[in-house]
């Protein structure tokens, strides 16, 4: 059986039922949060969540308790899966992508006040440019990786609220507004090896903000707020969560892994959609097995799961229906911890063990060039993303995008120039 | 819709790069624009491919529209050395008919605006 007769041949859920499954995480995540904390907990964590400063590094887990992160992280990607339906959008990998980005970062800064401007910018946009808003609902669903700007403005600046407040919610607009062509654009510099490419984007867009904002004096305090007492809970949870993917993807798949094979030979490169090439029950195997691979990246290196390791973990999950397999990524997580042994930086530190996980962004370095030139990017990544977040304050939550964006831009037109043959 | 013209240069320059990288030495190409609808066709009398290679290509091209993935990434289209898109061409076209008869390669795609 050849690769277009299986993805013919698994069993179709039809739209509405591939948005079921891809609520089922959010949906516990809900529920839990019902029996992991009072109503009255949870309604005054979220209060505590929308009002913290978000620039990097926060951990919601810390600030609004895990009732209240599991209740945000749920709401938003409620709330995102409803516009998706609305709009009769076909769940695709990128959409994936977007789904358990957002569900992850809502761990660690992005919540349900300080992401919906963006999303009104977006509305402003296609209506300026008469097209229709599904067109770019992937991009706005991306951006909100900028949701901190309109937090530390809002609640950060030590400005009266009622100023703060639609200042904060002007500028999330704004860049909403203009993310789109930006976005589009940024994609030419590092040809498409760079995953995170709104994470590039948001990263020179929030470094020119955050300049503006300090030639008049103000500044960005970043931070480092992490939590400790969830590790065992959220280790077993995750290791829940991707094993009911990689069943339901067997499943889907004809009871059979038949084909897994064949995926892990994409580069996955920017445009990789495994939903499209090789279907939705191979897409979820690999969600599931790189969800675990992620997991017990963390577990091997002795780290503690937080609030920005789920983030990073829930965004290689997604980010494996759009490119990401264990073949392109492992060499880059290898490439960030021998960097970590070789350095100053604590291997098992979140900081470096997130660059381990959002280093993935490289991934399609490896997938095209080959397990060493991985490891260099890795490598590299690693130094890169350590320096970079003071350009724009920790703004930008996909801080390993712009570094990403910036390696793929060196690297690929070098190896490309001394790679023999056409 | 904005950036038309470009999106199909973009679509036409990574069937190019799928024409030479397979041995073609010559191309024919046609491009027309209907009321409502592009017609891009290309063709090549002497082309060398594996039947693999063809059901591969044929594979990541008889996709979906998608606009919404149109939009953001358009711009990597015909970019790569390689020639790799194939698949983003796919989610930027309605229709495909690929027709290869060794050595013969044909390709309609119709666009719809």
């Amino acid at each position: 059986m050849n690769n277009l007769d299986r993805k013919d041949n698994e069993i179709k859920l039809g739209r509405i039922g591939d948005l079921l499954i891809l609520i089922i995480i959010p949906s516990i995540l809900f529920i839990l949060a019902f029996f992991l904390d009072t109503p009255k907990n949870l309604l005054f964590g979220l209060y505590r969540i929308i009002v913290s400063p978000d620039v990097l590094l926060v951990d919601y887990l810390r600030i609004g308790g895990i009732g209240a992160s599991f209740l945000n992280s749920s709401l938003l990607v409620f709330i995102n899966i409803y516009i998706i339906n609305k709009l009769k959008l076909k769940i695709n990998g990128a959409l994936i992508a977007a789904i358990y980005t957002i569900m992850g970062f809502a761990f660690l800064g992005k919540n349900i006040f300080n992401v919906w401007p963006m999303y009104i910018g977006g509305y402003l946009y296609v209506k300026y440019q008469n097209i229709e808003f599904k067109n770019i609902l992937v991009i706005i669903m991306f951006s909100t990786s900028l949701a901190p700007l309109v937090s530390d403005i809002a609640f950060g600046l030590g400005f009266q609220l009622w100023i703060s407040i639609p200042l904060g919610i002007i500028f999330g607009i704004f860049c909403g507004f203009i993310i789109t062509p930006l976005s589009s654009h940024m994609t030419r510099v590092h040809d498409g090896y760079n995953l995170y490419n709104i994470g590039f984007t948001a990263g020179l867009l929030g470094s020119l903000i955050t300049s503006l904002l300090r030639s008049f004096g103000f500044n960005f305090e970043q931070q480092e707020i992490l939590s400790t007492e969830y590790d065992l809970l959220l280790r077993i949870l995750l290791i829940i969560f991707f094993s009911i993917f990689i069943l339901i993807g067997f499943i889907i798949n004809r009871n059979s892994f038949k084909g897994y094979l064949d995926l892990l030979k994409y580069s996955g490169r920017l445009v990789t959609d495994f939903t499209h090439i090789e279907g939705y029950g191979l897409t979820f195997i690999n969600m599931g097995i790189m969800g675990l691979v992620a997991t017990f990246y963390v577990i091997i290196l002795h780290g503690n799961f937080n609030g920005p390791i789920i983030g990073g973990i829930f965004t290689i999950f997604g980010f494996s229906a759009f490119g990401k397999h264990p073949k392109n990524s492992i060499p880059i997580m290898i490439g960030v911890t021998i960097a970590s042994l070789m350095n100053i930086w604590d291997i098992n530190s979140t900081t470096v063990l997130i660059a381990g996980l959002f280093g993935s962004t490289l991934a399609p370095i490896a997938g095209k060039f080959g397990i060493l030139a991985g490891i260099v990017a890795g490598f590299l990544h690693l130094a890169l993303v350590k320096n970079i977040g003071f350009l724009h304050g920790g703004v930008n939550l996909y801080n390993n995008g712009f570094s990403g964006g910036i390696i793929a831009a060196i690297l690929v037109p070098l190896m490309e120039a001394f790679k023999k043959g056409d | 819709m904005k950036h038309e013209i470009a999106k199909i240069s973009k679509i036409v320059d990574e069937l190019i790069d799928f024409y030479f990288l397979n041995s073609a030495k010559k191309v024919n190409i046609s491009i027309e624009e209907n009321k409502d609808s592009f017609i891009i066709e290309i063709e090549s009398d002497d082309v060398s491919c594996s039947e693999d290679k063809i059901m591969n290509f044929k594979k990541l091209i008889n996709v979906q529209r998608q606009k919404e993935i149109e939009e953001y990434y358009w711009q990597l289209a015909g970019t790569s050395i390689e020639g790799e898109e194939y698949n983003l061409v796919g989610m930027m076209i309605d229709e495909s008919i690929i027709d290869y008869d060794y050595p013969k390669l044909k390709i309609k795609l119709i666009r719809k605006k």
